[in-house]
């Protein structure tokens, strides 16, 4: 998502420096990643958009402390923002919930879902590939949802989902050869005719 | 060896090249899948099935008015400022030896994180392509790796296609309109600079030029240096270009037109700059579309016709560019959110 791996780093070095305009170019580049990774962690716009400023207040409060050397720009921000999120929202629930699993929920909304609810005419395969998305578990979209929005490579997602490199694979892989066994085995003609017309035309 | 040899279906639905090609396809990209399918067509079932599964897998992201995010910026940029004026207080009272020493350091630190994020870089680069991007109304300055400057006008996108080192080709895709300052490579040998269009392929022999490539119309005008033209379907031979020329392609034209042009008039842009040249108000409307994105209606045919002379407008701030015209041009302009409506 970066113009470029080297520029990104070299930012990063300068900001950490004290270099205000490189500072302010990665908050440019980073609000509205961070800000629709953070809105499906918590669906919560007002501490979405709070956290973001917290994050980046704190950064440059403590950039003399920072590592120059950070190995991704990119992890280290959705990691950092991530936790702050979770610290935050957890703060805020006032009432007390010991299920863990609420803090660690990843809520993405595909496009075919919406689309789906939007149409009165919705072919199998459509149902058949929305019924896979809902088969999948949070992390498994998350990971999903790193990779193909942000480019990431697996120790990226690794570091920001804690989780080492061969289970996030597996994980991934796992997700997609699901779907594909679904989009296939209800297929039940042995003509695997797949179109996506009416779909496509909304995603471009 | 094909890019997708013995790839399953994950590997295709996980790879950024295949990812590419379903959501933002151009012909390079169709070129890779075409070469793959007809060395192996059984895969075709496969290749399709992938490409579903990155379809259903796109994300309906949760959008913020433009507005919101302007504010989001302001509050940003004031707790900068309250937080740096603090610390500007405190930097006074230590001692200028001390900082010195600190800097040293940090110039230390610097040194060695250069060679990592250098090597860093060539291994990346597959992962992360170089997409640089304007929005309406905005023109970027970019230096690309070789140091060759590029001004890119709005609403366009050039990508760099592949790792650029000492051996390689410089290869560029570009949609939209650039202007090109290209670095002569020292010892280049025959490392050259190519920027690639659906209809034209332009090869760079060191020089200053312009392309535009918007959707049916396709054109290269050449300020200094030498450049060919070559068709990526190999519909003509190439064409070789002098400063002072462009060569277009209209429509479905398969043979481009070479005529003799001032390049000045076509770069202006790259200075945020219009030329009134005997221009009517129709051509003005042509660009306020693709600068600023925006459709123009007249109330009447005769208004089109209208024409300016002898200045150059500037067109950073569209508010600005439209009271010149409106008061040059004796018009009255209004406007809504997509629309702007010129009548007398």
């Amino acid at each position: 998502m970066y113009n470029s791996f080297t520029e990104e780093n070299l930012q990063w070095k300068q900001f950490v420096t004290g270099d205000e305009a490189a500072f302010t170019e990665i908050f440019k580049h980073y609000s509205k990643p961070l800000f629709n990774y953070g809105y499906k962690i918590v669906q919560d716009e007002e501490l979405v958009k709070e956290c973001l400023q917290e994050l980046f207040l704190y950064l440059w409060k403590s950039k003399s402390s920072l590592s120059v050397n950070v190995v991704s720009v990119q992890s280290y921000l959705f990691l950092s923002f991530k936790r702050m999120l979770l610290r935050k929202n957890k703060q805020q629930a006032k009432v007390i919930n010991l299920n863990r699993k609420l803090y660690e929920s990843f809520t993405v909304e595909y496009s075919i879902e919406q689309v789906i609810a939007e149409r009165e005419l919705v072919s199998e395969q459509e149902k058949l590939l929305a019924s896979a998305l809902q088969k999948l578990s949070s992390r498994q979209k998350e990971a999903i949802y790193l990779r193909f929005y942000y480019n990431m490579s697996y120790e990226e997602i690794g570091e920001i989902m804690s989780i080492n490199y061969q289970s996030l694979r597996n994980l991934v892989y796992k997700a997609i050869k699901m779907m594909h066994s679904h989009l296939t085995e209800n297929n039940a003609s042995g003509e695997n005719k797949i179109s996506l017309g009416s779909f496509m035309s909304i995603l471009f | 060896m094909h890019h997708f040899e013995n790839f399953e279906l994950e590997d295709f639905v996980l790879d950024n090249t295949f990812r590419n090609w379903v959501l933002r396809p151009n012909y390079e990209l169709e070129a890779i899948v075409k070469e793959y399918l007809d060395k192996q067509p059984t895969k075709k079932k496969l290749v399709e099935e992938a490409r579903v599964v990155v379809l259903a897998l796109q994300v309906q992201e949760k959008t913020l008015p433009e507005k919101e995010w302007e504010q989001i910026f302001t509050q940003f940029k004031s707790s900068l400022q309250t937080e740096s004026s603090t610390v500007e207080a405190k930097i006074h009272t230590s001692g200028k030896f001390k900082w010195f020493k600190y800097a040293a350091a940090a110039m230390l630190v610097a040194a060695a994180s250069f060679f990592w994020w250098n090597n860093q870089s060539q291994k990346k680069v597959n992962d992360l392509q170089y997409v640089y991007q304007t929005v309406y109304g905005e023109i970027k300055k970019i230096t690309l790796p070789d140091s060759t400057l590029v001004t890119l006008n709005a609403n366009s996108k050039l990508v760099l296609g592949n790792v650029w080192t000492d051996s390689t080709d410089r290869e560029v895709w570009l949609d939209g309109e650039a202007y090109f300052d290209v670095t002569k490579k020292i010892n280049s040998g025959n490392k050259n600079f190519y920027v690639h269009t659906p209809k034209m392929d332009v090869q760079v022999l060191g020089t200053r030029f312009t392309v535009k490539t918007i959707r049916d119309f396709t054109r290269v005008v050449l300020t200094e240096g030498k450049v060919n033209i070559n068709s990526p379907q190999k519909l003509h031979t190439a064409i070789l270009m002098q400063p002072g020329e462009a060569v277009e392609l209209k429509n479905k034209q398969v043979m481009p037109v070479k005529k003799a042009v001032q390049p000045e008039y076509y770069n202006a842009w790259v200075d945020k700059k219009f030329i009134l040249n005997n221009t009517s108000l129709k051509d003005i409307a042509a660009f306020i579309k693709e600068y600023y994105g925006k459709e123009v209606k007249f109330d009447e045919e005769s208004t089109s016709q209208l024409k300016l002379d002898g200045t150059s407008l500037p067109v950073e701030d569209e508010k600005t560019f439209l009271s010149i015209i409106e008061q040059a041009a004796g018009v009255h302009i209004s406007q809504t959110k997509n629309e702007i409506f010129i009548g007398k």
